[in-house]
């Protein structure tokens, strides 16, 4: 389960103070597929970074099954994103260099844990994202959408309890949107994971089983 | 177009990039800084060498018209007379100079010279305090037969005012001279050596046993109708030649400046193509961090290209920052590098004096050209470096150059170029040395030595591309380092370049150095078998300029236990306008106890030809810059006329970077009238402690003056000691281009690690740890560095090729066995790995610690 409560963050710019997340309290229950919508500039992202681990609250808490996510060492909030979170992002992101079934392997590489099994599973999900063929391709040789496909597998290897996905459609076009959308719901259900999904499309938000609207980081009632 | 508003532009994104990347910005400007202090140093330090010795040069001799001077050999007093009835000369002045020990101010010595004050006071460029201006003052310095001048740091340093004694030994003889006045030399006299000390001529001459000979005769001419003297210096030494003694040399004063030139060229050629070295390793510094600098800036460029900057205004811009930078680099470069300079002038000064010419340098002298030659080094280093990533850039298109995404990821490096480069630089290095050693230009050896530099520079990306090709370590930092670096290898292909270079020439220099210093071991070994020595103490601050006392001989063949002493006479000359020396002994006692290594002779016994005729033993050094074989004749100009002498055999020697011609002491005696020695090798009958004898010779000799008494070990250690200390300055300048080269090293990593950090941040986001991010950086340095050293110790080894069997060989002479220094090399390996994951720390920490968030917010 995903909580926070009274959750701030504030940036400096200078000489200017930015205030990021202004008093964020929600509760997100396992299995839950939730959208968080908003325009840009509202929090969105920084609101998904500390639910990830990625970055810390300038105050307010935050936990994941538990985990006090505002107060964990950086070796603590690692072991947590190796365990309990996948991300997809925008931009793909996946290791140039090294093959998509590599990338796909990536976190389990991190955790030292790859083996025959982890191998099978990268397999399965390069299976079932559509891209078998594609396994000892490189990122660039790629489109869009199966960069994306990469990513998801890459987010869901490691079996994690939350999915977290910035914008995974921003970069891709309506088809291809249609389809990764579809695979993240298909696949978070298959295997009960919870989804924290931040998207400006408000088509992409009604998949979800619920929806967050952020406005100058704040939940709109 | 209009440069100034699109440079400008371009120049305050420049700015803030600079100190947006604040560590990058100071690296770079770090390595041209030290390229730059390298060169300075060492050209400052020559430009010192010089300028003092023709300082002290002008200090004895003013600046006259025209000079006779004796050649090895002092010259007859009756030439004063001769040139002085001569209708062409206005005014004559005779000098006499001699090294004098200071037995009560041990470690000091005078160079004592004579001076005629009345004749001299249009040639003269110092003042004699409170002296010479009024009669009475110019008569005591004549009269009164004990009187000296001496500089004022001198006087200080011994502690001694006007009226003060000093007591002096030169060849056996002791004077007790009276100081009387400080010289104080004019300031464009700077340099000048402390120890001068000024004389009337005649108190030189009676003190130390030197009546009716002079070293030189400088004279002042009358100019002709046109006002210039070069006519009629020339018609004055076509009417002195027949009346000429054979070793007396005369004509144009500048001549023995060219000479000294001439004979330190090669001394200081070696330095600053060292020095040089450190510049070429900052340039592929600077190639990285421009191409670095135009991968972070692609977007602006795209962006100015779209909006109508064309392809060579992208050149000029990018090679304009990278100027300036370079010109602040520069700047600092200067300013170290007189700091530098200074440090090593003690160092530079010993060794001009312990193989060529008596050289005492306090401090530096600043040359505003030499400095701003060095500084425009610094800038076209810069030019050249920023000009190849910039054309690459200036090729992109604006279209591509404006897509979003990881420049890295699109970096590509194409081997084959690399290759063809390699070979092209192998080639030419093949042909330099070439010339070097047959078409008799010792320079291109040089440019041998930067041609397989360089291939070995062009070489690191396809070695660093090979080194990827093997399986990555078993870890997950290890898979990531290995691919990463595979990706890098843009960026790390000229760090791995730049180390190579550091390395090969770190790695060459040592060979050669311990080579040559095991070569002059094994040879110091052989050749001196003597157990005991003795010099006049000067030796060891002034060179053997100091002649030995000659009852030294005597003390020492009635001292109980000594079996034979060998007597040595060394004299510095030039034959045919190059320098040599000259020297002789006795060769019965050489073969008898120290038998010689000889290479090649005439038929017969080389000793016994030499002792029996008019024939020289020449060093292998002598024949091979002379071209001469057993059978060739020498001709030698002595005081007794020029004397042809045949070579009888050709024979090892490491004394002399000029190449030693050895006769037997009765056939030097004859032909030179010299009865001087210079050192005297001590043989002691079996079972006799060389430390009894040697106590009881210091002890008799202690009132005659300061002596040094060397055993055997102690010859070799003082040999050594002058070897280490003449590769002192090659030394630090080896380490001054491993240092640029690991900078480069955290240069590379920076550069990249700012290239990549949404990577790390993705890593982060992934599950990485800061110590995994931190092993993964630290392993990519360790594939950079182990790239780098593998070429560098490779090339390393045919620098060191080149170094003994071209350059030394083109412009010394000698023979260098090949000695391996395993544990030194493996020291520098060890060492540079080290140093590249030092150099590696604080870019790995910095990437370490990025928050995942920010790095991902990057792009």
């Amino acid at each position: 389960m995903l909580e926070t409560r009274d959750l701030h963050k504030s940036y400096e710019a200078g000489e200017a103070r930015v205030d990021a997340l202004r008093g964020i309290t929600l509760k997100i229950l396992p299995g839950e597929i939730v959208s968080i919508t908003g325009p840009s500039g509202c929090g969105k992202s920084t609101l998904l970074h500390i639910l990830g681990a990625l970055d810390t609250p300038t105050s307010g808490q935050a936990y994941l099954e538990g985990h006090p996510l505002h107060s964990l060492s950086d070796d603590k909030l690692t072991a947590l994103r190796r365990l309990k979170i996948g991300f997809v992002f925008q931009f793909f992101h996946l290791l140039p260099t090294l093959t998509v079934e590599e990338n796909i392997l990536l976190p389990l590489l991190l955790s030292g844990r790859v083996n025959s099994p982890a191998r099978t599973r990268a397999r399965e999900l390069l299976a079932t994202v559509g891209l078998s063929d594609r396994s000892h391709h490189r990122p660039h040789q790629l489109s869009g959408g199966q960069l994306q496909r990469a990513a998801l597998a890459r987010a869901l290897i490691h079996q994690p309890s939350i999915l977290l996905a910035d914008e995974p459609t921003g970069n891709l076009d309506s088809t291809s949107s249609s389809m990764v959308i579809d695979l993240i719901t298909r696949l978070a259900r298959q295997e009960k994971t919870t989804v924290v999904l931040v998207t400006h499309s408000e088509e992409i938000a009604r998949t979800a089983d619920r929806r967050i609207a952020l406005v100058d980081g704040r939940i709109q009632s | 177009m209009n440069w100034f508003p699109t440079l400008r532009v371009f120049l305050s994104h420049g700015g803030r990039d600079f100190f947006r990347h604040k560590t990058l910005s100071l690296l770079n400007l770090l390595a041209l800084t030290v390229g730059v202090a390298a060169i300075v140093a060492i050209q400052t330090v020559n430009e010192t060498a010089l300028r003092s010795f023709r300082a002290s040069l002008d200090l004895v001799a003013g600046r006259p018209d025209f000079t006779i001077e004796g050649q090895g050999f002092r010259l007859p007093e009756k030439l004063i007379l001769l040139l002085r009835n001569d209708p062409a000369v206005r005014e004559v002045t005779p000098t006499i100079q001699l090294v004098a020990s200071l037995p009560d101010h041990p470690g000091e010595f005078l160079h004592l010279v004579g001076v005629d004050p009345f004749s001299n006071q249009e040639l003269v460029t110092y003042h004699l305090e409170d002296a010479l201006r009024s009669p009475t003052d110019a008569i005591a310095f004549v009269s009164e037969s004990d009187t000296i001048a001496l500089t004022r740091p001198l006087a200080d340093r011994l502690h001694l005012r006007p009226g003060d004694t000093l007591r002096a030994v030169s060849a056996g003889h002791q004077a007790n001279l009276r100081v009387r006045f400080m010289l104080e030399p004019s300031s464009d006299l700077l340099g000048a050596d402390d120890h001068l000390a000024i004389a009337d001529i005649a108190t030189v001459q009676s003190s130390f046993g030197l009546g009716g000979q002079i070293d030189r005769i400088e004279a002042l001419l009358r100019p002709d109708a046109s006002g210039k003297i070069t006519a009629v210096r020339s018609s004055l030494l076509e009417r002195l030649a027949p009346n000429l003694p054979a070793h007396a040399r005369a004509g144009s004063p500048e001549r023995r400046g060219q000479e000294v030139e001439k004979m330190l060229g090669a001394f200081q050629l070696n330095l600053t193509a060292l020095s040089l070295i450190a510049l070429v390793v900052g340039m592929f510094l600077v190639t990285n961090t421009v191409a670095a600098n135009v991968a972070r800036r692609r977007a602006e460029l795209g962006l100015l290209r779209s909006l109508g900057l064309d392809r060579r205004s992208v050149i000029i811009l990018i090679v304009g920052e990278s100027l300036l930078l370079a010109l602040l680099g520069a700047g600092l470069g200067i300013f170290l590098g007189l700091q530098v300079a200074r440090i090593l002038l003690q160092s530079v000064s010993s060794t001009v004096t312990s193989h060529y010419v008596l050289l005492s340098m306090k401090d530096i002298i600043v040359n505003p050209w030499s400095l701003l030659g060095a500084g425009l080094a610094g800038l076209l280093a810069a030019g050249l470096a920023a000009w190849w990533p910039a054309r690459e850039a200036s090729l992109v298109s604006p279209m591509d150059a404006l897509q979003p995404g990881n420049s890295a990821d699109r970096a590509s490096s194409p081997q084959s170029p690399f290759l063809r480069a390699s070979l092209l630089c192998l080639f030419f290095t093949l042909l330099f040395s070439a010339t070097a050693l047959y078409a008799r230009i010792p320079r291109t050896g040089f440019l041998a030595a930067l041609g397989i530099l360089l291939a070995a520079a062009f070489l690191a990306p396809v070695f660093g591309r090979l080194l990827g090709g093997l399986p990555s370590p078993p870890i997950a930092s290890g898979k990531l380092a290995h691919s990463a670096f595979l990706r890098g290898l843009h960026r790390h292909g000229l760090a791995a370049a730049a180390l190579s270079v550091a390395v090969a020439m770190a790695i060459g220099v040592t060979i050669m150095v311990h080579s040559f210093r095991a070569t002059v071991d094994q040879w110091i070994g052989e050749s001196i078998k003597a157990d005991l020595f003795i010099a006049p103490s000067t030796n060891l601050i002034a060179g053997a300029l100091e002649p030995l006392d000659p009852q030294a001989e005597t003390l020492a063949l009635a001292t109980p236990g000594v079996r034979a002493v060998g007597t040595y006479r060394e004299i510095r000359l030039f034959l045919n306008g190059t320098p040599a020396k000259l020297a002789a002994c006795r060769l019965e006692i050489l073969r008898a106890y120290n038998p010689l290594t000889f290479l090649s002779t005439l038929p017969g016994d080389p000793y016994e030809l030499c002792q029996k005729g008019d024939f020289a033993i020449i060093s292998e050094n002598f024949a091979r810059r002379r071209q001469i074989k057993p059978g060739d004749t020498v001709f030698l100009p002595t005081p007794t006329g020029t004397h042809p002498l045949q070579v009888a055999a050709i024979f090892r020697d490491y004394t002399s970077e000029s190449g030693l011609l050895l006769l037997d002491r009765s056939t030097y005696r004859r032909l030179t009238q010299d009865q001087g020695l210079t050192s005297l090798a001590i043989h002691l009958e079996p079972g006799i402690s060389p430390k009894t004898v040697g106590d009881s010779l210091r002890e008799q000799l202690r009132p005659r003056g300061e002596f040094l008494v060397y055993s055997q070990a102690g010859l070799r250690d003082e040999a050594l000691r002058i070897f280490d200390r003449s590769f002192a300055v090659t030394a630090l300048l080896r380490t001054l281009a491993i240092a640029v080269a690991a900078l480069g090293v955290t240069l590379s990593l920076t550069a990249l690690g700012v290239e990549r950090t949404r990577e790390i941040g993705i890593l982060r986001a992934t599950g990485a740890s800061r110590n995994q991010i931190l092993r993964t950086i630290m392993i990519e340095a360790a594939y950079l560095g182990a790239t780098g050293i593998s070429i560098g110790l490779v090339t390393g080894f045919a620098v060191a090729l080149i170094l003994m069997q071209v350059i030394n060989r083109a412009f010394f002479g000698w023979t260098i066995d090949w000695h391996t220094p395993y544990p030194s090399l493996l020291g520098i390996i060890l060492g540079m790995m080290i140093a590249c994951l030092l150099a590696s720390l604080p870019p790995a920490w910095r990437a370490s610690r990025l928050s995942p968030a920010e790095a991902l917010r990057s792009e």
